[in-house]
């Protein structure tokens, strides 16, 4: 996700981008300090009005572009209630950031649909791993707060804070939503848990970084488990 | 001729101009060339106020034009006139730029026109 705002950034005349969800407010942005949260969420609120206003009429709206005197605001819908807002100079090269705007969408929509890419690393699941679509579905805030997979969870998600920095917690979340509902909710496919997670992360790197520093917790929770 | 009159009759002049509407601030409808021109008031009274909404919240200054583009080029273009909003649909093969920009011409010399106050 953060990949995709900072390939946007580096086109030029772009300031910066952000995306914004209309349940969770923002959950990525690389603009500049003066965006303060507060104003990048109000900014967001009110760009989710008028595109929902313009798809009440124009059900072929594909990106509105706002127009002001220092910047121009552009935003596209990534999924239902979930924009990427980028904001750039008037100046900006307008062909050339809506070409990359398309390959960042194609980007932020993937991971969704894709596979794990991680999956060479641990075996898909059995029939036995994979949970039935019909079984309840497991609170994040629940798993996290009790039993036996708090502990070892609460490592993973700080690990991942070391790594990535405050979009964290979303970034867990979403991971062990997915997870919960693919897999069965067992120490052992903690693994494929940590799969998502490096996916979701989007850098290489990074990716691998955690892998390293998440590899002694896992083996003691297995241990355990 | 009325003003709203006037101002329909030059604004339709305009290079892609296909359908438009100019409504106040409240929604009210005062001049417009559509059959049903109710749907583009409500569009361009709820996005202008929400694009005003946005520049003062973020600090920018001087808001030029909203534009919502649409798959079939039929893009509609929101421009503010004091107290007004002018919401325009254009023809799908009109470039976009040029008409945003012969249209914000033509309300410069409108504004330029205003007598300053007493």
């Amino acid at each position: 996700m953060q990949q995709a705002l900072d390939d946007l950034k580096a086109i030029p005349g772009v300031v910066g981008a952000a995306i914004y969800q209309a349940q969770q407010g923002v959950l990525a942005n690389n603009l500049p300090g003066l965006f303060k949260p507060e104003k990048l969420a109000g900014m967001g609120k009110l760009l989710n009005k008028i595109f929902s206003a313009g798809r009440l009429s124009f059900n072929d709206l594909a990106e509105t572009s706002l127009c002001y005197e220092e910047a121009t605001l552009i935003t596209r819908e990534i999924s239902e209630g979930r924009y990427i807002m980028v904001i750039c100079d008037p100046a900006a090269n307008m062909n050339l950031l809506s070409m990359s705007l398309k390959m960042a969408l194609e980007d932020l929509r993937q991971p969704r649909s894709a596979a794990p890419a991680q999956s060479a690393v641990t075996p898909p699941p059995t029939a036995g791993q994979v949970v039935d679509r019909q079984s309840p579905e497991v609170k994040p805030e629940e798993l996290m707060a009790k039993g036996p997979l708090s502990t070892p969870m609460k490592g993973m998600l700080q690990q991942l804070a070391n790594v990535i920095g405050p979009m964290a917690e979303i970034l867990f979340q979403d991971a062990l939503i997915e997870w919960s509902k693919t897999f069965q909710v067992s120490i052992t496919n903690l693994p494929h848990l940590v799969d998502l997670v490096c996916r979701d992360i989007g850098d290489n790197q990074k990716a691998k970084q955690y892998r390293d520093l998440i590899q002694s917790q896992l083996k003691l929770a297995a241990g355990q488990g | 001729m009325s003003n709203a009159d006037r101002f329909a009759q030059r604004i339709v002049q305009i290079d892609g101009v296909n359908q438009f509407v100019l409504c106040r601030h409240d929604g009210h409808v005062i001049t417009h060339n559509m059959e049903d021109c109710d749907d583009l008031a409500s569009v361009a009274t709820i996005c202008g106020i929400n694009a005003q909404a946005i520049q003062k919240a973020i600090g920018f200054s001087g808001f030029r034009c909203l534009t919502l583009k649409r798959q079939g080029h039929h893009h509609c273009h929101i421009f503010p006139i004091d107290k007004y909003f002018l919401g325009i649909i254009q023809n799908p093969e009109t470039a976009a730029t040029e008409l945003v920009e012969d249209v914000q011409k033509f309300l410069q010399t409108l504004v330029r026109k205003k007598p300053a106050p007493a």
